[in-house]
């Protein structure tokens, strides 16, 4: 049986060197050459979809150094993940080659995105941590790349800088985890041969490995692997790269956000899920706590931003956040397992729905050039009726609005936050996830509705936007299909569930508590059309209100770490550092200067002149004969 | 009492071998004095041997009388290096090839 795994992500490699190579002389190709590759790794993805099902998870690992295999390693969980990854990364692709088709530039940009997909396809079907944290790094140096694309903007540079920079603590605690994982595990006999890091190894003996390495040192890579994920899918307080990296071309704002970067945090998370469940209980724990306080931290520094990006940004943030609280929550003994269920299929569901919601972002920017303030946008579903329909989808279904997707994924999340609050005795702690979730369900209406009444409702209030008009409709058709997909994937949640993990339940509440999400989401609507839908909002001024202000400067983390960390404890400590180093040089080339020049003095001895040296050997040796001799006498 | 003898002679060998290594300047001359010099030990040697009728210093002269062969060989080619380079040989010119 050929495994056609291997080529799920060779595929988009291949496809990285070729749209380059041949970008150089024929530009529009490479959107072509890019797409390709891709469209063929999702259809070797549905051909190891069929294998699996046939004959279950595949695993196929190759020794690499020491004890560290490479290898690939194929199972329900990482399925879903590479069908979702090169589906929603196809349909960026399709959409990219319209929206990137005028920049000079398009075969390096075609060559990134299709290396950036190759990298989320080898992290999800890695069979090694190690060779997880390969392709882990491979996607965060594309997302650098792929931000600062438009380099010659100085805010793309930076924020390419910093999202480079901050992801890079979350990965330094990754690999401060294996470390910490792979100098327990080495020796143990338990291992029966497998790679420390094996992941397969790990998850199905999850159990053993706790028992040997002790829960709570578990529990502490387990929190370090936690940070990682934080890093990478921006969880607090390591989000603060992602609103920023909004400064590159919106189809790869799409691709980070739904189907490449974000998602590769949470996926670590649920991979390892049986590691984090074996260890000691705090550590999914504080998944649940992150996740859900994440999710409402988020909102509401979404609901004062005005940048129509980093709004859908910190939407994205938020929705994180329900996943890994969702898989947090899989810590309670009832929900178990299936919380990665119900992580996964929001996860899913919101790849979906973010993609749809950029890539309509994206052509509103084409139309408004790049002008992503909503209060000069307004009045654009008369002008732009098909993009904004599709952006209503988009809305709808961020919102939660039944019948739409995300209604049943993130119903259930945050009904199995209500069953872990009634199941595990009432407690304070139990129920801070359930009400971060459901704050976090009327705060995501909210900035919902307030982005898009402001973008579609009203009279235009520029004059960009009076003369907006659709992008031509063969280039929307991967948006249709994502809106499809954003509206119809509910009637799938039990079937998905349980491919994840089998017979999963779905949770339920009491009525009263089911209600509150469907009342938020009615106070939702209402606040923001009476406020956003018309004019009103030009008549409140928040500027002057000190909690505006504490969360208009989203609560001063940036400021926190760019003006104290770094300014007041990175700076001096640098410069202290490069004091000592530059006084180190100098004593370093002192003793080499001065060895210089007592050479330059004591080679004048050497001068060549032979009857000099038989003086110089003679009286030595008559002076080595005199303390002979009165060595003798005495 | 000869003995005494053979090693002034010795002696006076060597002091002129060393006068003339360090007052000449033609490198054959120069050749010519160590071989005194050389010389000089070597006679004192087999003084010593026939002394003490020990065949130990006879052998060591000998071996030192081989080396001397060697050595001047050596110092010979040296010399001719020389007035290839320079066109005669004068040691003084070896100034320049210090350092």
């Amino acid at each position: 049986m050929f495994i056609y795994a291997w080529l799920i992500f060779i595929s988009p490699l291949v496809g990285f060197v070729l749209s380059y190579l041949v970008g150089i002389k024929y530009r529009n190709w490479s959107g072509i050459i890019a797409s390709t590759s891709i469209g063929l790794s999702l259809l070797f993805s549905y051909l190891t979809y069929l294998q699996v099902n046939a004959s279950g998870p595949i695993h196929e690992s190759v020794h690499w150094f020491y004890s560290i295999n490479y290898g690939i390693y194929v199972d329900h969980l990482s399925l879903v993940m590479v069908l979702m990854v090169s589906f929603v990364g196809l349909m960026i692709h399709l959409y990219a080659m319209h929206y990137m088709g005028k920049d000079p530039n398009r075969h390096v940009y075609f060559a990134e995105t299709a290396l950036f997909t190759a990298g989320m396809l080898g992290l999800v079907i890695s069979s090694n941590l190690v060779f997880f944290f390969l392709f882990w790094e491979l996607v965060g140096l594309c997302s650098y790349l792929l931000i600062g694309f438009w380099f010659f903007k100085p805010n793309a540079a930076s924020a390419a800088k910093k999202a480079f920079i901050v992801t890079r603590v979350g990965d330094l605690l990754f690999l401060a985890g294996m470390a910490l994982l792979y100098t327990h595990l080495i020796g143990f006999t338990g291992l029966n041969g497998s790679s420390p890091l094996s992941i397969p190894y790990l998850i199905n003996n999850a159990g053993l490995v706790a028992a040997h390495v002790g829960k709570v040192t578990l529990g502490i890579v387990s929190v370090l692997f936690l940070a990682a994920a934080a890093g990478k899918s921006s969880q607090f307080p390591l989000h603060v790269w992602i609103p920023d990296a909004m400064e590159g071309p919106t189809t790869v704002s799409a691709l980070i956000h739904a189907a490449t970067m974000v998602t590769a945090g949470i996926y670590l998370v649920a991979r390892l899920f049986q590691i984090f469940q074996a260890s000691a209980p705090f550590a999914l724990e504080s998944v649940a706590i992150l996740g859900a306080f994440t999710a409402v931290f988020a909102g509401i520094l979404g609901l004062v931003v005005n940048d129509l990006k980093r709004i859908l940004a910190y939407s994205t943030i938020s929705q994180l956040g329900y996943m890994l609280a969702a898989i947090g929550l899989g810590g309670f003994l009832t929900i178990g397992y299936s919380g990665v269920a119900y992580g996964m299929y929001h996860l899913v569901v919101h790849a979906m729905f973010k993609a749809l919601l950029f890539m309509t972002a994206g052509s509103l920017l084409l139309a408004m050039m790049e002008l992503r303030d909503v209060r000069r946008m307004g009045g654009l579903w008369k002008r732009m009726p098909v993009t904004v329909t599709l952006m209503f989808i988009g809305a709808i279904t961020l919102a939660a609005i039944p019948p739409t997707a995300a209604y049943f994924s993130k119903d259930a999340i945050i009904d199995a936050a209500w069953t872990y609050f009634t199941g595990s005795g009432y407690g304070f702690i139990s129920f801070l996830p359930w009400l971060f979730l459901v704050t976090g369900a009327l705060l995501t209406v909210l900035y919902t509705f307030r982005m898009f009444f402001l973008v579609a409702l009203g009279k235009p209030r520029s004059k960009l936007a009076e003369e907006a008009k659709d992008p031509p409709l063969h280039v929307q058709i991967p948006l249709f299909f994502l809106a499809a997909f954003s509206l119809g994937f509910g009637i799938w949640q039990s079937h998905f569930y349980d491919y994840i993990s089998p017979s999963t339940p779905i949770p339920s509440a009491p009525i009263y508590i089911e209600a509150i999400p469907w009342a938020f989401i009615v106070i939702g609507v209402v606040i923001t059309y009476y406020l956003y839908g018309t004019e009103r909002w030009k008549h409140f001024h928040f500027s002057g209100n000190p909690l505006y202000k504490v969360v208009k400067n989203k609560f001063y983390i940036d400021y926190l770490f760019t003006n104290i960390i770094a300014e007041r404890v990175i700076l001096p400590l640098s410069a202290a550092f490069s004091t000592f180093e530059s006084h180190y040089n100098t004593s370093v080339d002192v003793v080499g200067h001065d060895t210089m020049r007592l050479g330059t003095f004591m080679r004048r001895i050497q001068d060549g002149i032979i009857r000099n040296y038989f003086v110089v050997l003679i009286s030595g040796i008559s002076i080595i004969f005199i303390i002979m001799e009165i060595l003798r006498l005495i | 009492m000869l003995i005494l003898l053979v090693a002034m002679l010795s002696l006076i060998l060597f002091t002129i071998g060393l006068y003339g290594v360090m007052t000449s300047n033609i490198g054959i001359k120069m050749m010519i004095s160590i071989e005194i010099l050389l010389n000089s030990g070597i006679l004192n040697l087999v003084a010593v041997g026939s002394y003490y009728y020990s065949s130990q210093p006879m052998l060591m002269a000998l071996f030192a009388i081989a080396i001397g062969v060697v050595e001047s060989v050596i110092g010979m080619s040296l010399l001719s290096a020389i007035y290839r380079k320079f066109g005669k040989i004068s040691i003084s010119l070896l100034k320049e090839i210090k350092w």
